[in-house]
């Protein structure tokens, strides 16, 4: 009876997607393609992900649509579904890439964004399934690498917001190319990331632990060199202090140079900032140093973090407050 | 395959005002984006509602699950002529024909492309709530920051001014790419700081 009831409902489904598929095709109307698009993904990537497979190549013509928006839902789309089963990008690269490069800009930025969790999701299934890989699915994985590199050098965009994504991209490689130790303090959403610490062995035919982790302090120290020019912007200079902390925060190793870059972040604020942005600047700074003074982290670390409080005006008894009592003796021992 | 042959419609931006009690100046505002046909949802950032009472020591206070309708008729029978010649009857009369109830930005996990918020503590508690939330869609937010002050007249004011910014923001081909010359043109002709900042969902 059970399984008679689940047919019929599987059938309605098909049903269903089919009939919203075909709407969508033949609608002029963007609102009408998107709702109906999504509608579909609803039934297909989180209630029926075992229909997936057959209306895939249908809703991948989407990514040929006029609309900007309608080509977007595509990126997300890819995104969801490379979530629900990362083995889809061997079938989705393609199509990926292509909306990667895509003419409209905001398509672009929607993709770097789906790469953030298309590439560490990818590296951590590559990883564990290395000695079995096909070679389709090399290729996929060569692909999406030098797709990652292209994104890693679009600091130097012209566009603003693609530099947002390109810091936002940064951030995730460089947590994949770094090691977790204990006292890294993970959010929850990030703990089964990729690590480079989660390679067995030191090296095999894909990957070499100490040339990944030589590439994330490369895109560390680029980062850093954006952070400190004087011609970023205000919502990127934000972006960035906001990303070097969550860095610092869980790759301990990085601390001491994170403080350091907003030490000179404030020595040197770009000359381009107006006085509201600066004061932005500075308030998305001090919210970090704060985060980063709830952390167990911030012992050995008091006097810097003191003196960032201060220069962002704090007052002595804020600074108190901000930085627990325990945490300054525990840290004044360690130093003694 | 039948593509669009009328030019690609825009998608409509997805803002939220932010005040303290979600009952002037967010209100007014999101009367406003309503009005013209934007995206809005309104909240508060405080702990409770908070109105005017008999004296500024003695607030009327309820807590963010008390609709409007249950506000307007408790004020109603504690004091009808008072409440109404200091236009706050008028003011949750409007609010309960927009929305059942205020709503407190912390409870709510629903995403935008931009909040505006009212008073510079507000952008911070705004920040600080999204800087403490769980991150996984890499999505970013815009945070604006324009002060206006807490009386109706301001309000109205205030509305006004977010949103021809709002309308600018939306008009735009490349927002990312186009905000910070928009807001930097924007606070020279207001004449009012606008702070501005990024987080990401």
């Amino acid at each position: 009876m059970e399984i008679g009831s689940d047919k019929n409902q599987i059938e309605d489904t098909l049903e269903k997607v089919a009939e919203l598929l075909n709407e969508a095709s033949i609608s002029n109307k963007d609102s009408v393609r998107l709702t109906n698009l999504k509608h579909v993904q609803e039934l297909i990537v989180y209630k029926n992900p075992e229909l997936l497979d057959n209306f895939l190549d249908e809703i991948l013509q989407f990514q040929l649509d006029k609309s900007g928006e309608v080509k977007k839902f595509v990126v997300s789309f890819i995104e969801e579904a490379c979530k629900k089963d990362t083995e889809t990008i061997f079938k989705l690269i393609d199509n990926f890439r292509y909306l990667l490069f895509d003419e409209n800009v905001n398509v672009q930025k929607r993709a770097y964004l789906a790469m953030i969790n298309i590439f560490k999701n990818t590296l951590k299934w590559v990883v564990r399934n290395q000695n079995k890989l096909n070679d389709e699915q090399k290729q996929t994985w060569y692909t999406l690498l030098d797709l990652k590199n292209h994104i890693a050098s679009q600091l130097d965009s012209d566009n603003d917001g693609i530099r947002t994504c390109c810091i936002k991209f940064l951030e995730s490689l460089i947590l994949c190319m770094s090691e977790r130790l204990k006292e890294s303090i993970i959010p929850h959403v990030n703990k089964g990331d990729f690590s480079v610490d989660q390679l067995d062995q030191v090296e095999t035919d894909l990957f070499n632990r100490d040339e990944l982790k030589e590439e994330g302090r490369y895109h560390f120290k680029t980062l850093l060199e954006y952070t400190l020019s004087s011609h970023i912007s205000s919502v990127n200079l934000i972006s960035s202090i906001c990303v070097l902390s969550n860095i610092a925060k869980q790759r301990p190793e990085f601390i001491q140079t994170v403080l350091e870059t907003y030490s000179k972040i404030l020595s040197n604020i770009p000359p381009t900032l107006g006085k509201s942005q600066l004061n932005a600047v500075k308030k998305q700074m001090k919210l970090q140093i704060q985060s980063i003074c709830k952390s167990s982290l911030c012992v050995g670390f008091v006097s810097e973090l003191t003196s960032l409080l201060s220069d962002l005006g704090c007052s002595p008894n804020e600074i108190n407050r901000l930085i627990p009592k325990n945490i300054s003796i525990e840290s004044n021992k360690r130093r003694l | 395959m039948a593509y669009s042959e009328s030019p690609p419609e825009i998608q409509p931006l997805r803002f939220a005002v932010v005040c303290s009690s979600n009952q002037n100046r967010s209100m007014e505002t999101h009367n406003i984006f309503n009005k013209k046909g934007l995206s809005i949802r309104s909240f508060g950032t405080g702990k409770e509602v908070k109105l005017p009472g008999p004296s500024i020591t003695q607030p009327n206070v309820y807590d963010f699950n008390t609709t409007y309708d249950f506000m307007y008729k408790d004020l109603s029978n504690r004091d009808k002529q008072l409440y109404t010649q200091n236009g706050i009857l008028h003011m949750i009369d409007r609010n309960r024909r927009i929305k059942p109830k205020p709503e407190r930005f912390q409870e709510n996990r629903e995403h935008f492309d931009i909040i505006f918020t009212v008073e510079e503590r507000i952008f911070d508690q705004v920040l600080e709530d999204l800087e403490n939330r769980e991150k996984e869609l890499n999505q970013p937010v815009h945070i604006i920051n324009i002060d206006v002050t807490d009386n109706h007249e301001d309000a109205t004011i205030g509305a006004f001014i977010l949103y021809e910014l709002a309308l600018m923001l939306q008009n735009s081909e490349d927002m990312d790419n186009e905000i910070d010359e928009i807001l930097q043109d924007y606070e020279s002709k207001i004449k009012r700081p606008i702070l501005h900042s990024i987080a990401f969902y």
